[in-house]
């Protein structure tokens, strides 16, 4: 069986891996660099792409990589932080939830932020984020409940001071 | 040993296989439909996330998939294209039925013919 074609990984996938990325970051600049240089490393690779695992483990496996190349080369080298300018582009009626989720989301541990946010933002399986992290799936749906259970306690006093989700959000 | 009641709860959230009773039980715990509904509202507000990369990110990638740009000018010029040719099929078809005729418009087929001789009074004999 032939590869998969790197311009169709890209359509399918560019627009999830860019808010894991963003997430992850906090930063929408930093964001679209990181996914530029997933993407290139998937064209890069797609002749490697071996058939057993799923195309969205191996592509978030090289977003998971890509991360930690930026986080490591970043630590040799001091820089700003990153600036959370996401919360910037929200529209006005989330802004409160928005900011509140971010902060939240950046307290986590990266292991449970990255699985969590492999599940709600990338829509992964237990199985296919135990394959981009390494991890079993067992070891996947604990991260992502211990992440739910953070968050609920974190988010809860935002909410209950007035950052509670709107209507319009809530589908 | 029965599971974490939020454990089934968080796995249901996720698609996993949870036993029925398994789910029933849970819900039967004190503060599981509270729980439900902030895991509910977690996703609610992560999918209400719809920032998208630049243009300038999509021009950088398409340089990297080896797409070429579509100016906007090639993509008026496709549009016009999809016009003219929707014009002459149109036009085609218009002039298709001029010269065939339309079989609704043709005059009904004659029942009796009635002969017309000069020089004799036509009214006589013809049926009323």
């Amino acid at each position: 069986m032939s590869p998969p074609d790197a311009a169709r990984l890209f359509d399918q996938h560019h627009l999830a891996v860019f808010r894991f990325l963003r997430r992850m970051t906090g930063s929408l600049s930093l964001a679209e660099d990181l996914t530029q240089e997933v993407f290139l490393r998937v064209v890069r690779s797609i002749d490697s792409y071996e058939e057993r695992s799923r195309e969205t483990s191996w592509i978030f496996r090289i977003a998971r990589n890509v991360l930690a190349d930026r986080l490591r080369s970043q630590a040799r080298t001091p820089v700003d932080a990153p600036v959370h300018d996401a919360v910037a582009l929200a529209r006005p009626a989330v802004q409160p939830l928005a900011t509140a989720l971010d902060q939240a989301l950046s307290r986590l541990p990266d292991e449970e932020r990255e699985a969590f946010l492999m599940r709600e933002v990338g829509g992964l399986g237990y199985r296919e984020i135990a394959e981009a992290c390494g991890a079993t799936a067992d070891a996947a749906r604990m991260r992502i409940y211990r992440a739910r259970l953070a968050l609920r306690e974190a988010l809860g006093s935002s909410r209950s001071a007035g950052a509670r989700i709107p209507k319009e959000v809530s589908k | 040993m029965s599971p974490d009641p939020l454990v089934v709860l968080s796995a249901f959230m996720d698609g996993d296989p949870v036993a029925p009773d398994a789910l029933a039980a849970a819900l039967l715990a004190p503060g599981a439909r509270e729980a439900l509904v902030d895991f509910a509202a977690l996703r609610a507000g992560l999918a209400a996330d719809d920032s998208r990369p630049s243009l300038a990110f999509h021009r950088a990638m398409s340089g990297i998939l080896g797409r070429r740009a579509q100016p906007a000018w090639r993509v008026m010029r496709r549009a016009a294209a999809v016009v003219v040719l929707a014009l002459a099929a149109l036009g085609a078809i218009s002039l298709e039925r001029r010269f065939r005729g339309n079989p609704a418009e043709e005059p009904p087929r004659a029942t009796r013919v009635i002969q017309f001789t000069p020089g004799v009074d036509w009214h006589e004999g013809v049926p009323r």
